[in-house]
């Protein structure tokens, strides 16, 4: 069943429309994400969803019960923020026990639960802190700890983890994927990092300009972008206008050969992944697709190094991305030959 | 240039604090002036002072007066601060500089505008004329130092206490109120201090049977020279240092005076 439906969800800063008719419907258990560049209006569907802004039209429904016009404080709603916001004057487990005290809770038993849910992020020791004396990390917890306590129906996370540094964030995200998992509880997290929502996600819905561009799971959206903004913000790397003949598509001097069935004739988008294009020094034989040219440019990244070819028929230049084998291969000016298999030729739709 | 700065500093602050200085140590000498430095001392004229009924009536009073005025003017203050530092309506910098203004306009127009207020509106008791006006000029000390805590308050703490099921009057009270608490109370202090010290525009409010305790000094200088005024301008001095640094203790004076 839905726990969670948005339908032609959509709002309106001044002139600006910054959430624009979007829907979705979340299965009870399920994690999605909302993923998009900044200002594309992941937070402001967020904040609606949690009732803290109001929707210009559209509905959301909460297991089943319309809640479009309920006030936050009535919608049983988790939320962590991207500041952590917790109440600075209250301990670690006053914090914690909050929304259980809104809920008519007695002392004894909110205590209990507040402990119970702060052991749950390994804070047990760490209720009679203030916030202030704890670590970023630790106070997301705590904020998670005090989102999670009451059991609402859907946990909401807005960029919960942006402020912290690689490592920890790494950490936090498998911690957050257990816990949600364990408790089988319904989330929407919001992310500009494609990592994070393809490292958690059971779906994600990438946003561009106040609209869901495609919704899918993290594999799909990742391999099979549906439309170029979709397969940019993936870093395709490579998204070429181009037409398409009999099964074979021209963009400049590049053919391109795509898996069976083909597009239909008439002009296309293609989109090819850096990382599929090979590049060697003579010609590979068999190849599905290949093409000779030049190396532009040459950048060491550490783990990955990027070249751009200029294919030798002219055209768009090639982006290329390979796992560096004990340093660059290739020096500006080099011959190559580049190559990749139809399979990785993807035909967009929009 | 540090140390020059340094030199101005102590010489500014000489130059403010010497009458003051002056007056503390007059106010222990045991002739019938005030001497300084006094040929012999004693506390004499505390005990004088003390035992005058124009001064013990007049700092009840005064002291009753800055009381009942800033808790008047207290809530009317956090109402207009959150009026004006919430609100999304047109003006808001105009309403904010007008209810500022006391600050800034003469004591003496003030006095005067009150004192024909008063008259229009027909109050005739000195009691409520007195609270009237005196609410009047501490409200804005207090608006000021609320706007300026209510202006630093993270917002999204009310908003997490009401996606945690708080109504916004619950988390206001539990959440909003204890963080800006601080800031009141540094203004409430304040407004105490601006009644208590009050000379304009109780003069013109004032009467015969009424006084409030910086007029019952002035009356008192013009036909006596005793050093009991200088007794009396001590023990307010110490009074307004104590409140001084309970403000310190709540947000530090800085917040206050400053920005
Ligand atoms: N309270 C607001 N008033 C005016 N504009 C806003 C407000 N909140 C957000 N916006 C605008 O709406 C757009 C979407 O914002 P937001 O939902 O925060 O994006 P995201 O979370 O995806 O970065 C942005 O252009 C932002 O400037
Ligand atoms: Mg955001």
């Amino acid at each position: 069943m839905a726990e969670v439906t948005l339908t032609g969800l959509t709002k309106h800063y001044g002139a600006a429309r910054v959430v624009d008719a979007v829907s979705l419907s979340i299965a009870s258990g399920e994690f999605i994400t909302l993923l998009g560049p900044s200002g594309c209006g992941k937070t402001t569907t967020l904040r609606m969803i949690a009732g803290l802004a109001a929707p210009d039209a559209g509905r959301i429904s909460l297991a089943g019960a319309d809640v479009t016009g309920l006030p936050a404080h009535r919608r049983n709603i988790g939320m962590v923020f991207q500041s952590h916001a917790l109440f600075p004057h209250m301990s670690v487990a006053e914090n914690v026990a909050f929304g259980l005290r809104m809920r008519g809770l007695a002392r004894g038993p909110r205590a209990e639960r507040a402990q119970a849910a702060l052991e749950r992020v390994h804070l047990g020791a760490f209720g009679a802190r203030l916030p202030a004396q704890l670590s970023g990390g630790q106070q997301q917890r705590v904020a998670l700890a005090r989102a999670l306590v009451f059991d609402p129906h859907v946990l909401l996370l807005d960029e919960p983890f942006g402020a912290l540094d690689r490592k920890l964030r790494e950490l936090m995200q498998d911690e957050l994927r257990d816990l949600t998992r364990r408790i089988g509880i319904t989330a929407v997290f919001v992310t500009h990092d494609q990592e994070e929502a393809m490292i958690l996600s059971d779906r994600v819905a990438v946003m561009n300009a106040g609209r869901i561009e495609q919704i899918d799971t993290p594999e799909a959206i990742f391999e099979r972008p549906a439309t170029r903004f979709v397969a940019d913000f993936m870093g395709f790397g490579n998204i070429f206008d181009g037409h398409a003949a009999n099964g074979t598509i021209t963009a400049g001097g590049l053919c391109l050969r795509a898996a069976p069935p083909g597009p239909a004739d008439g002009a296309v988008q293609v989109a090819l992944r850096a990382e599929r294009i090979a590049l060697a020094a003579a010609d590979t034989a068999g190849a599905e697709n290949a093409a000779p040219g030049r190396i532009t440019a040459a950048t060491y990244h550490g783990t990955l190094t990027t070249y751009r070819m200029a294919p030798d028929n002219g055209g768009p230049e090639l982006l290329v991305r390979e796992a560096s084998a004990g340093g660059t291969r290739f020096a500006p000016g080099a011959r190559v030959v580049a190559s990749w298999p139809a399979q990785a030729v993807r035909v967009l739709t929009g | 240039m540090r140390r020059l700065l340094q030199v101005v500093a102590a010489l500014v602050a000489a130059f403010v604090l010497a009458p003051i200085v002056v007056v503390v140590v007059a106010s222990f000498s045991d002739g019938a002036v005030p001497q300084f430095p006094p040929r012999t001392w004693s506390l004499r004229w505390y005990a004088h002072a003390i035992g005058e009924a124009a001064f013990t009536d007049a700092a009840w009073n005064s002291a009753w007066l800055a009381v009942i005025a800033t808790l008047l003017a207290t809530p009317l203050a956090l109402a207009a601060a959150f009026a004006i530092v919430r609100g999304r309506f047109p003006g808001r910098q105009a309403l904010q500089a007008f209810l500022l203004a006391p600050l800034f306009v003469p004591a003496i127009v003030i006095s005067l505008a009150i004192l024909v207020a008063m008259a229009r509106l027909g109050v005739r008791d000195v009691g409520l004329r007195l609270v009237g006006a005196h609410v009047l000029v501490t409200f804005p000390y207090l608006v000021r130092t609320i706007i300026a805590s209510l202006t630093r308050f993270d917002l999204g703490l009310e908003e997490a206490a009401r996606t945690l099921g708080a109504h916004p009057l619950r988390g206001f009270l539990l959440v909003t109120l204890p963080l800006i608490r601080p800031g009141v109370i540094a203004g409430m202090l304040f407004a105490l201090i601006v009644s208590f010290d009050n000379v304009s525009v109780s003069l013109f409010l004032t009467s015969a049977r009424t006084n409030t305790l910086p007029l019952a000094i002035l009356n008192y200088v013009e036909y006596n020279f005793d050093p009991s005024v200088a007794a009396i301008s001590t023990m307010l001095v110490a009074v307004s240092l104590a409140a001084a640094l309970l403000i310190e203790r709540a947000v530090g004076l800085r917040r206050v005076v400053g920005g």
